[in-house]
């Protein structure tokens, strides 16, 4: 509905320096999350574009105009809070019109059954929020923020209060009702696998700034920044040097082993634009789920078995090397004949490897 | 801060620093003044004249005492409350707060009606044992200041003690005794450590109270048994001498700003143990099996129930009855116009005199204790926490030493306010927004400020969040701490009586009045009526206190 534009936001509490510079963009109808580990700064961001908290810097434009002097009451925004935040006096229909009922073109009480359809709660109009399961307390939550029409949908890690299995189907239900309503979604979690099953964008932050801002694939597949090779999703990590560059193929040499990496997969935007060297210092990543215990030509290494983790499907298989120890996820078929102390050939396909410059 | 809240607080210091502060700090200065002089020969009077000495230790010892027995009797009941479960317990507890709301002097006169030499219990035992004369003589003595003070403190020890022990995860208890520890070495070893700072911090605060209590020394002390408070006020009312008068609250406060320190360490401690998730676990009281515990428990409980209801039914048994029949005839009298000799006004007077001074009062504490528990709650300044402590000053400084305060520093001019019910209100404003703070500030602490910016997201002005959200979030908070400061006005007797001048009388004065001069049955009607605003306020507190406003929240 609303293309959002942040600019330079920069916020600081006392000595704290909340947010550095942030800027990014929401298109119209897109789902964005911001990614990233507590105390980030994903809240701040979140409380500034909704005009709770002013930024000491920054620009903030939905359709083009600026809303930073805005009040919040004025800027025709839905907030969905990590605590709910229901008014615990009203009951859950007056929670829903209150958004509306402030808002005169809408017909409040079409408005409240429209919305508790849309969330699954017809019937529990008279309810107090104190008389409902956190699940509905969420819901209800949402259909206020949605209440009023608002242009733009900010959710501050609505979910974390519930357990697994509810997060999984809320998840789904407000993806849902944010693609019905075609409706332009900031979404903050710190939990990877909700921003990548949610977006179509994640906007992976870290102390105050985006690291990357790319579709949930490229974030998970072509980390720009060791930050978030490490962050999002889980690999090993080799300290090692580079040995050669040529033919599209780097070598790295990590203790006594010498791998081989495909340069068009294994590096950053940054890094394929600058001159890799022989001798560069650099970091090796290598997902959990990329290392097989089938032996192959290249990049293999021998390991003892340390523990079989049984995961269901996947197993989690930890190994002991003399470059360390590793962690492998492997199909559980895989793991029928190991057991500890078991001895193992492991290794990687050179697409597979991840290279950043050590620091 | 914004701005604009900014400058009300501003006017806030001011207006305490006016009615307050400064007055308290010209009496103090009174103090240390010989001739228009800075001197120290006033306080060197009172440390070396061996009556004011008398009078320092005897306030000191009848507090201790006070403390001791308000423990005795507190203790066993906090350990029933806790360890059993019994019909009406949780109405007990609740009863905890009425000491709290019931003036003093009524409690006083209860003691004289039950506990005096032609009182109740006195009677009863010469008939029961065929006695000549009275056996106990309670009254006008150490023993008597020391029975009243506990009636007053016992149920503060227990509810205090009470809340902290329930807080106790009994998992704790459960762990000791896994590793080995039998019942009395848990109780010894871990019960009564994580008890210590509610056993600490209730023994303090009884100590205060015991120490700065006027009403109940002023009538069941007697001529010989004088306290500090009782000192300041002759020398003051009576011989007019306001330089050792100021010298001898000089001392008062310093010792009772040493106390409350102490006060406010040891309830620091007790942050750190509600932690529980579970109850501890209780046991019914009446079941068939007797044992010779239970034998023990039904002989506190009696002779509690005695000791706590004696008092007051005697009050109501008096007030109905006139010459052995019953009878109305002491209402009537109370509530004529008709001049009565021993209050120099007529007893409605009193009465209307009381309500307007509790009306005025509360208008004033009311939005005082507002402000400042927003500012407790809101501010980030730095030192906040030191203006804090200071605008709880009044807790810790006697009411007589405001009363007076008032009379000496706001008296003349340029506010002229001697011999006026203004005074008295404002005297009581300042003795009560304290008691607002503490009721209203948890309220606020509970206040969940995304509220607010989830009705401003939703397109609700601020002052519309206000009205719509946190008014009624408040709102029975608010009215609770209304509702205590108009009872606490209405029972105060010791300000009033610095402030008092003929035709200013109060209801409590008035119930003084009538039992020095041996009206018991007028007394006691007029004490009624403070037995009823007291219950009154007791209904509010507990029906809409129950969210945020906890007991332990009112001291
Ligand atoms: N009102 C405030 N006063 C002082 N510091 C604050 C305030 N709000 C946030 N901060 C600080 O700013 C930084 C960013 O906080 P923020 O709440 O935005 O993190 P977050 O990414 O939402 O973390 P989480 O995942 O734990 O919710 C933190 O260091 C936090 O302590
Ligand atoms: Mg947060």
């Amino acid at each position: 509905m609303s293309d959002l534009v942040v600019k330079g936001l920069a916020k600081s509490f006392g000595d704290v320096r909340a947010l550095r510079e942030i800027s990014f963009t929401l298109g119209r109808g897109e789902f964005l999350t911001l990614l990233g580990p507590s105390g980030c700064g994903k809240t701040t961001t979140l409380r500034l574009i909704a005009g709770f908290e002013r930024p000491d810097a920054g620009e903030i434009t939905l359709d083009g105009r600026s809303i930073v002097n805005d009040p919040p009451e004025d800027r025709q925004l839905g907030f969905v809070f990590q605590t709910y935040a229901l008014f615990p006096h009203m009951n859950v229909a007056k929670n829903i019109a209150y958004g509306a009922r402030l808002n005169r073109s809408i017909s409040t009480k079409r408005r409240v059954g429209e919305l508790l359809d849309l969330v699954d709660l017809k019937g529990f109009e008279r309810r107090k929020p104190a008389e409902l399961s956190s699940g509905q307390r969420q819901r209800i939550a949402l259909a206020r923020a949605l209440a009023p029409q608002p242009r733009l949908l900010l959710l501050d890690e609505p979910l974390s209060a519930l357990d697994a299995k509810l997060r999984e189907s809320l998840r789904a239900q407000i993806r849902h009702i944010q693609q019905e309503l075609a409706l332009s979604t900031l979404y903050v979690t710190h939990d990877q696998e909700e921003a990548l099953s949610l977006a179509d964008r994640i906007a992976v932050m870290r102390s105050g700034k985006i690291e990357q801002i790319a579709t949930p694939q490229q974030v998970y597949e072509h980390p720009q920044t060791e930050f978030v090779a490490s962050f999002v999703g889980r690999a090993n990590r080799f300290s090692g040097t580079v040995t050669a560059t040529k033919d599209g193929l780097i070598s790295v040499k990590v203790g006594e082993f010498l791998f081989s990496l495909i340069r068009e997969e294994g590096l950053s935007d940054d890094l394929r634009a600058s001159q890799l060297t022989p001798g560069d210092h650099v970091s090796l990543f290598v997902k959990e789920e990329r290392l097989q215990l089938t032996e192959m030509r290249e990049n293999a290494i021998s390991a003892q078995v340390a523990l079989v983790e049984y995961r269901g499907e996947t197993s989690i298989v930890y190994l002991k090397t003399q470059i360390g120890s590793l962690r492998a996820r492997v199909s559980t078929k895989q793991t029928t004949t190991l057991s500890t102390g078991s001895e193992v050939k492991v290794s990687f396909s050179p697409s597979a490897g991840l290279l950043f410059l050590a620091p | 801060m914004k701005k604009g809240g900014f400058l009300v607080f501003i006017g806030l210091l001011a207006f305490l620093g006016l009615v307050f502060y400064q007055p308290l700090f010209s009496v103090l200065r009174r103090g240390l003044t010989e001739g228009g002089r800075w001197s120290l020969s006033p306080l060197a009077t009172i440390l070396t004249d061996s009556y004011f000495v008398h009078i320092i230790v005897f306030s000191l010892k009848q507090a201790a005492f006070s403390t001791l027995l308000s423990l005795g009797i507190g203790l066993p009941g906090a350990y029933l409350l806790t360890r059993y479960s019994f019909p009406g317990k949780s109405a007990i507890r609740s009863l905890t707060v009425v000491p709290f709301v019931l003036p003093a002097v009524v409690v006083a006169l209860g003691f004289i009606l039950f506990f005096g030499e032609s009182g109740w219990l006195n009677q009863w035992l010469m008939s029961v044992f065929h006695l000549p004369s009275p056996p106990l003589h309670i009254l006008y003595s150490l023993t008597g200041i020391v029975l009243a003070h506990a009636f007053y403190n016992a149920p503060i020890v227990m509810r205090l003690v009470n809340a902290s022990w329930e807080g106790i995860d009994p998992e704790i208890d459960e762990a000791a005794a896994s590793l080995g520890a039998g019942g009395l070495r848990r109780f010894v070893g871990i019960t009564i450590p994580l008890l210590t700072p509610a056993l600490l911090s209730s023994a303090a605060l009884v100590f205060i109270f015991s120490f700065l209590s006027f009403p109940i020394v002023l009538a069941l002390g007697g001529a010989r048994y004088a306290t500090i408070e009782v000192g300041i006020y002759t020398l003051i009312r009576t011989l007019l001498d306001y330089k050792l008068g100021s010298a001898l609250i000089l001392v008062e406060t310093a010792l009772s700003l040493s106390l409350t320190y102490v006060y406010l360490k040891a309830e620091g401690g007790f942050a750190t143990l509600t932690q529980g998730s579970r109850r501890v676990a209780t046991y019914p009281l009446f079941s068939r099996k007797a044992s010779m515990c239970k034998m023990v428990i039904a002989a506190y409980i009696i002779i509690a129930a005695v000791f706590f209801l004696g008092p007051i039914s005697s009050v109501l048994v008096d007030s109905l009855l006139v010459r052995g029949q019953w009878s109305v005839e002491s209402y009537r009298q109370i509530f004529s116009l008709g001049y009565n000799p021993f209050l120099g006004v007529s007893p409605l007077r009193t009465v209307l005199n009381s309500l307007f001074i509790g009306g005025i009062s509360t208008a004033i504490s009311l939005p005082v204790g507002i402000l400042i528990a927003m500012f407790a709650v809101r501010s980030h300044l730095p030192g906040r926490r030191l203006l804090e402590a200071i605008l709880m000053a009044p807790l810790a400084v006697s009411s007589v030493a405001i009363g007076f305060a008032v009379l000496y520093g706001l008296g003349g001019a340029p506010l002229h306010l001697s011999g006026t019910l203004i005074a008295i209100a404002l005297a009581h404003a300042i003795l009560t927004y304290p008691f607002v703070v503490r009721v209203i500030r948890p309220v606020l602490e509970g206040l969940d400020q995304s509220l607010v910016e989830a009705a401003r997201s939703l397109g609700a002005s601020p002052t519309r969040a206000f009205f719509e959200v946190i008014l009624p979030l408040i709102g029975p908070g608010i009215l609770v701490a209304a509702v205590f400061g108009f009872a606490l006005s209405i029972g105060e007797m010791s300000a009033t009586i610095m402030l008092m001048r003929p035709g200013l009388g109060t209801m409590p004065i008035a119930v003084y009045s009538l039992l020095s001069a041996r009206q018991f049955g007028a007394a006691s009607a007029m004490g009624m009526i403070l037995v009823v605003v007291a219950g009154i306020a007791f209904v509010v507190i507990d029906r809409l206190g129950k969210r945020g406003v906890g007991c332990r929240t009112l001291w």
